[in-house]
């Protein structure tokens, strides 16, 4: 690696000058040190490229899960459409009509007038 | 000149419907939602979001379901909820009307709704609707299919069953149940029922309403069901076609239990015409071989003949819209 390249270089100049020893200690002393920080990044590199792995994976387990509850809900939904009962009673086609015509049914004038009445009092308890 | 449209809706615990004297028919889920924050504010643009709008961003909002109970929840968050999905959902279905046009409403509301809640509704619609007239819902069904004769109308909804026993006149209190029951309870049911014997699985709201949409049943066989869920996302398939069946007879059984009641305690000179007409309606009336099941429970009692709506969705506001085309103007002064 580069570092332990430098490091030995480094080395080797500080070993051949013998006039400043303290010099060549702080230098090996520092390199070292970078050495040590550069070990470190790189280990710290790793780590997140493992982590983003994991993430990649979660998500690709997320979005299977996903497709699979919509595809669940979807195939619900196509059975609602043709879910009506075999024998029904159907609302009969006067009613199709709608403009306003007062009935002339006696007994329908009767519960009329009486809902009528029954809303008259809700209104007096007001 | 002004204009006068009539409008019939259906106010339910779990959908609102209306049909208009314009030929216009729309339906909403019974709910708001109001943003949980400014920044959802800010995303939507507005304070609240109203139906199936609401539910599809429930996330960022906090809902609010003001007919739960099958009645107004007495606060004023749910009564100010209930007049922003009437009027909006009025506005929508009428949009050629202008300013001075006047309408006439009927408003189909459950069986047991109590006086206080009928006098909201009056009071939450009044700058919308010119006259409102406040109905039971199962009145507004026989009304929508012309039967007011010896018939029992079983309304199955999401908060309540209601039951109503009509004999050709306006029905009164001792011709109507109303059971705590409907699809709610019955979604409740199922869901315990699954995890009981599946702990891990994972279930929504949404999921198992569909289930039992497109699943349910009360018929003696049905065909093995299997459903295709998850386990920490993982999807697997699961067999459900006993739970199914014993959840489903948890709803119709006390059906059929107050049908005999109100049946039993008819004149009896008119019990077996009864027994003939059972007519089932409501989301509830989807159920599988319920007609079936509703009816073989009467054979102790000498058989019975049930039937259902076709047209269940919209059955109880086109009643309450036909009652409002047929009322004379003279009766709409009154009010
Ligand atoms: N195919 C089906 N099988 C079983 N249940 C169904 C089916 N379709 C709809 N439902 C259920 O019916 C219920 C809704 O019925 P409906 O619209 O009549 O209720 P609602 O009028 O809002 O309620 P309520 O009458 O209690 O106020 C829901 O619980 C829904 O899941
Ligand atoms: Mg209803």
């Amino acid at each position: 690696m580069i570092e332990y390249g430098l490091l030995k270089a480094g080395g080797g100049k500080a070993v051949g000058s013998l006039l400043m020893p303290s010099a060549a200690l702080v230098i090996g002393g520092v390199l070292v040190w970078q050495l040590w920080q550069d070990k470190k990044a790189i280990r710290d590199l790793k780590q997140t490229a493992k982590d983003t792995q994991q993430l990649k994976q979660q998500l690709a387990d997320l979005q299977t899960a996903h497709s699979a509850t919509v595809a669940q809900i979807s195939s619900l939904q196509t059975g609602l459409a043709t879910a009506t009962p075999a024998r029904a009673i159907s609302v009969p086609p006067s009613l199709t009509t709608t403009s306003p015509q007062s009935t002339s049914s006696p007994s329908k004038l009767a519960m009329l007038k009486r809902l009528v009445e029954d809303n008259l009092s809700l209104r007096k308890n007001l | 000149m002004s204009t006068i449209f009539h409008v019939g809706i259906d106010l339910g615990t779990s959908r609102t419907s209306i049909a208009t004297s314009t030929g216009k028919r729309l339906t909403t889920r019974t709910c708001v939602g109001y943003a949980k924050d400014v920044i959802a504010q800010k995303r939507f643009g507005k304070p609240f979001l109203l139906g199936d709008t609401a539910l599809d961003n429930r996330l960022a909002l906090n809902m609010v379901w003001p007919l739960a109970e099958g009645v107004i929840c007495e606060d004023e968050k749910a009564l100010e909820a209930t007049s922003l999905i009437l009027q909006n959902i009025i506005d929508e279905a009428l949009p050629e009307k202008k300013a001075g046009d006047q309408i006439y409403a009927a408003i189909g509301v459950p069986a047991q709704a109590s006086i206080t809640n009928k006098k909201a509704i009056i009071d939450t619609t009044r700058s919308v609707l010119s006259k409102v007239l406040i109905v039971s819902e199962p009145f507004s069904v026989a009304y929508s299919i012309d039967r007011f004769d010896e018939c029992l109308i079983i309304d199955i909804g999401a908060g309540t069953t209601d039951l109503c026993r009509m004999h050709g006149a306006m029905p009164e209190a001792e011709d109507q149940t109303t059971l705590k029951v409907g699809g709610n309870f019955l979604d409740q049911q199922i869901t315990q029922a699954i995890l009981a014997r599946y702990p891990d699985v994972q279930l929504s709201a949404q999921i198992i309403r569909r289930i039992k949409e497109k699943y349910g049943y009360v018929s003696e066989k049905s065909d093995p069901i299997v459903v295709t869920l998850t386990e920490k996302g993982i999807p697997k398939e699961y067999e459900i076609t006993d739970i199914l069946r014993e959840c489903c007879l948890q709803l119709t059984d006390p059906i059929s239990q107050a049908m005999q009641q109100l049946v039993g305690s008819f004149d009896p000179d008119f019990q077996a015409r009864l027994r003939q007409n059972i007519i089932v309606a409501g989301g509830g009336s989807r159920l599988k071989g319920i007609d079936i099941a509703l009816e073989k429970s009467l054979s102790p009692y000498g058989g019975g003949e049930a039937i259902c709506v076709q047209d269940a969705e919209y059955c109880g506001a086109i009643g309450a819209l036909k009652m409002c085309l047929e009322m004379p103007p003279e009766y709409w002064e009154q009010l």
